[in-house]
C-alpha cells in the first residue's frame, strides 16, 4: 500500500483537468465573443428595421399626402407653413409639415418616427395650377413662343379688364395682378412651359381631362331635363345667359389637330395639335393650342390663348382678348386641373 | 516484495500508455472542438460582415439614387459602377438678383463651391444646371419650412450666369460616382481616387450592378474563407429609364 499511493496520487495529477479547464475556457471565450457579434447584428438589425419602417412611412406619407392638401390652398399664404394631418400608419407616427414657396409652388416634409424611435423624413416640392399666376404668365390676348409666325395680329383687339361680371369673385386678386390692365395683341414669350399651363404636361392633361375631341364638330349648347348635359360638343353657349348651359365652362381636350366648324361655346380647350375655328364659330374662354391656331370664314374668340407654333387671324374673323372669361374658365377647370403634382426635378428631396 | 514491486512496473507501464492514448485523443477531441468552435465564429464573423455590407449598399445607393431621376441624375455606366449627381442638400431663393440669391438652405453640409454645383428648379418643371460660385451667410431669408423648422439656415449664394424668374428650389449637388471594385463599395468624387465605403469582403467582379425584369439592383457576393458563396441581390429601383 505504502508503494501504490504514491503512484496513484502521481496519475490523478496529470494533465486531463487543466486541459479540460483550458479547454472550457477557450469555448466560453469563443461563445462570449460569438455571442457580443451576434448582439451586436441583432441590434443593428433592428435599427435598421427601424429605420426602414420610418422611411418606407415618411414615403407612404408623400404619395398619399396630395389627397389631402386639397383644402390647404386657401388657407396658407405665400411664406406660410402649417403642420396637417394624415391618416396614421400603424408602423410609425407621422407629421407632415407644408409650406407655401409661391403661388403654384409647395414644400412639404413628412417626418415619420418608428416605435423605437429612430426618425426619418423625406420631402418634394409640389405644384398645383394657380388661374392667377397661370395668366400673369402671358404676354399677350395671344401668347405665342418668340420666332413663330403671327399673321392678322391686328385683328386681335383687347376689352378693358372689366367689361361684364363674369368674374366677380376674382376681380381683387386680377386687379392687384393687372395694375397695367390686360395684355394685348398678339405678343412673343420666352415663357418656360410649351402649353402655358406650367408644370402640367400634356401626359397630365390627358390623364386628368380625357382627350375626348375628334377630328371636326360643331359644338352646341344642349339643355337636358334642367341641367346642361355632358355630351363631348356640348361646350355650352358663347353668351351669358339664364339656361342651364348659360354659364358652364367645360374643359376638352385632344390628341390631335381639330377643326371647330361653327357652332358655339365656352371654357378651357386644350389642343395637342392645331386647332382651326372656322365658319361663323364663337368660342369664348381658354385656348391652349401645342400647334398652329387659326381663325377663318368669320370665326370669333373671346378670351385668351397661347399658340405654340404660331396664330393666323384671317380677314373675316377677329380675336377679342379678356383676362376675365379666361379667368373664370381656368378657375372653373380647377376641379380637373388642380391636382398637387410632384415637381420634376425636386420630386424627392430625400433627408437632411 | 520483489514480486509486489513487478507488479507495479507492469501497472504503471500499460497505465502510461492508456492514459498517453487517452491524453492524445483527448488533445485530438479538444483541437477538434477549438478549430470547429473557431470556425463557427469566423463563419458567424463573416456574415455579419456581409450584412453589414448589405445594409450600407442598400442604405447608401438607395438613399443616393432616389433623390434623382434615371437618366437625369444618375446612370449606369457599366456593371461596376453608377455616375450619379449626388445631392448634399437644397434651398429656397428668397430673393433673386442678377446672378445672386438670398436663399434659406438645409443640407448634410455645407456649400463649397470648389466641388460643388446647382440645379436650378423652375415652377414649369424644368431644370438648369450652374455653377456655384460663391456662398456666405444671409441676413434676408428668414423662411423655416416643413416640420422641422430648426435646421434651415440663411444664406447668400452667388451662382454663375443670369437667372430666369420662377425659379422655386435650388439643389446643391457633386459630381460622383459609385463602384463596386477591387472587394468593395466605393464612392469616388469627381475625378478623385476611389474611397471604400464597407470591408474589402466583396467578390468581385461576381458582384456588380445589374438590370433586368426586376429593375436595377446591386448583386452581392461575398467572399467566404469557408467555401460556398454567400449571394444576396440589393434591388434599388423598380424600373429605369
Amino acid at each position: 500500500m505504502i508503494g501504490v499511493t504514491p503512484h496513484l496520487k502521481h496519475v490523478s495529477d496529470g494533465f486531463v483537468l487543466p486541459l479540460l479547464l483550458l479547454l472550457l475556457l477557450a469555448l466560453t471565450a469563443l461563445a462570449h465573443s460569438a455571442l457580443l457579434v451576434a448582439t451586436a447584428e441583432f441590434r443593428m438589425s433592428r435599427i435598421a428595421n427601424d429605420l426602414a419602417a420610418a422611411q418606407q412611412a415618411a414615403e407612404g406619407a408623400l404619395v398619399q399626402l396630395p389627397g389631402a392638401l386639397l383644402g390647404l390652398p386657401g388657407r396658407v399664404r405665400v411664406g406660410e407653413s402649417v403642420v396637417v394631418d394624415i391618416e396614421p400608419v400603424p408602423t410609425a407616427t407621422l407629421r407632415v409639415g407644408v409650406s407655401r414657396l409661391s403661388r403654384e409652388s409647395w414644400f412639404v416634409q413628412a417626418e415619420a418616427q418608428a416605435s423605437e424611435g429612430r426618425q426619418a423624413s423625406e420631402a418634394a416640392v409640389f405644384w398645383r395650377l394657380d388661374p392667377i399666376a397661370r395668366l400673369t404668365r402671358l404676354t399677350g390676348a395671344v401668347t405665342v413662343p418668340t420666332g413663330v409666325s403671327r399673321s392678322g395680329a391686328a385683328r386681335v383687339e383687347t376689352e378693358a379688364l372689366w367689361t361684364d361680371a363674369e368674374c366677380p369673385s376674382m376681380e381683387s386678386a386680377l386687379d392687384s395682378a393687372f395694375v397695367a390692365g390686360s395684355p394685348k395683341g398678339v405678343e412673343p414669350s420666352n415663357v418656360a412651359g410649351s402649353i402655358g399651363l406650367g408644370a402640367i404636361t400634356m401626359d397630365d392633361i390627358h390623364r386628368l381631362v380625357p382627350p375626348t375631341l375628334g377630328r371636326s364638330g360643331t359644338p352646341a349648347p344642349l339643355d337636358s331635363l334642367g341641367s346642361c348635359g355632358e355630351a363631348t360638343w356640348n361646350w355650352g353657349g358663347a353668351d351669358p345667359v339664364d339656361t342651364p348651359c348659360g354659364l358652364v365652362h367645360v374643359v376638352r381636350s385632344s390628341t390631335g389637330d381639330v377643326d371647330i366648324v361653327g357652332g358655339e361655346g365656352r371654357g378651357l380647350i386644350i389642343i395637342h395639335g392645331d386647332l382651326t375655328l372656322r365658319d361663323g364659330s364663337s368660342i369664348v374662354g381658354m385656348l391652349l393650342v401645342t400647334g398652329r391656331l387659326r381663325l377663318t370664314n368669320g370665326a370669333y374668340f373671346r378670351g385668351m390663348a397661347f399658340a405654340g407654333e404660331g396664330v393666323r387671324v384671317d380677314p373675316s374673323a377677329h380675336i377679342v382678348g379678356s383676362i376675365c372669361v379666361a379667368a373664370a374658365s381656368l378657375n372653373a377647370a380647377s376641379g380637373a386641373l388642380r391636382v398637387f403634382l410632384p415637381l420634376v426635378g425636386a420630386t424627392r428631396l430625400g433627408q437632411y | 516484495m520483489i514480486g509486489h514491486t513487478k507488479e507495479m512496473r507492469g501497472g504503471t507501464l500499460i497505465e502510461a500508455i492508456v492514459t498517453l492514448v487517452l491524453g492524445l485523443l483527448l488533445v485530438q477531441m479538444s483541437l477538434g472542438a477549438l478549430a470547429r468552435g473557431h470556425t463557427l465564429h469566423q463563419g458567424l464573423l463573416e456574415r455579419a460582415d456581409a450584412l453589414k455590407t448589405v445594409r450600407i449598399v442598400r442604405w447608401v445607393l438607395r438613399a443616393e439614387l432616389s433623390k434623382g431621376h434615371p437618366g437625369e441624375d444618375w446612370m449606369v455606366h457599366d456593371a461596376d459602377s453608377i455616375v450619379l449627381r449626388a445631392y448634399r442638400g437644397v434651398a429656397f431663393p428668397c430673393l433673386i438678383t442678377t446672378g445672386r440669391l438670398d436663399v434659406t438652405y438645409r443640407g448634410g453640409r455645407d456649400p463649397d463651391p470648389e466641388k460643388d454645383s446647382v440645379l436650378l428648379v423652375y415652377e414649369s418643371g424644368e431644370t438648369d444646371v450652374r455653377a456655384l460660385e460663391r456662398w456666405g451667410p444671409g441676413a434676408s431669408c428668414s423662411w423655416r419650412l416643413g416640420v422641422s423648422p430648426s435646421g434651415w439656415s440663411a444664406q447668400q449664394w452667388a451662382v454663375e450666369g443670369v437667372l430666369d424668374s420662377g425659379l422655386v428650389a435650388v439643389r446643391l449637388f457633386e459630381s460622383g460616382s459609385y463602384h463596386i471594385a477591387d472587394g468593395a463599395l466605393r464612392y469616388r468624387r469627381g475625378r478623385g481616387g476611389r474611397q471604400p465605403l464597407t470591408s474589402n469582403a466583396l467578390s468581385t467582379p461576381e458582384s456588380g450592378i445589374r438590370t433586368g425584369g426586376a429593375g436595377l439592383g446591386v448583386s452581392i457576393v461575398m467572399k467566404s474563407q469557408g467555401g460556398g458563396d454567400w449571394t444576396r441581390w440589393v434591388s434599388l429601383a423598380r424600373q429605369i429609364r
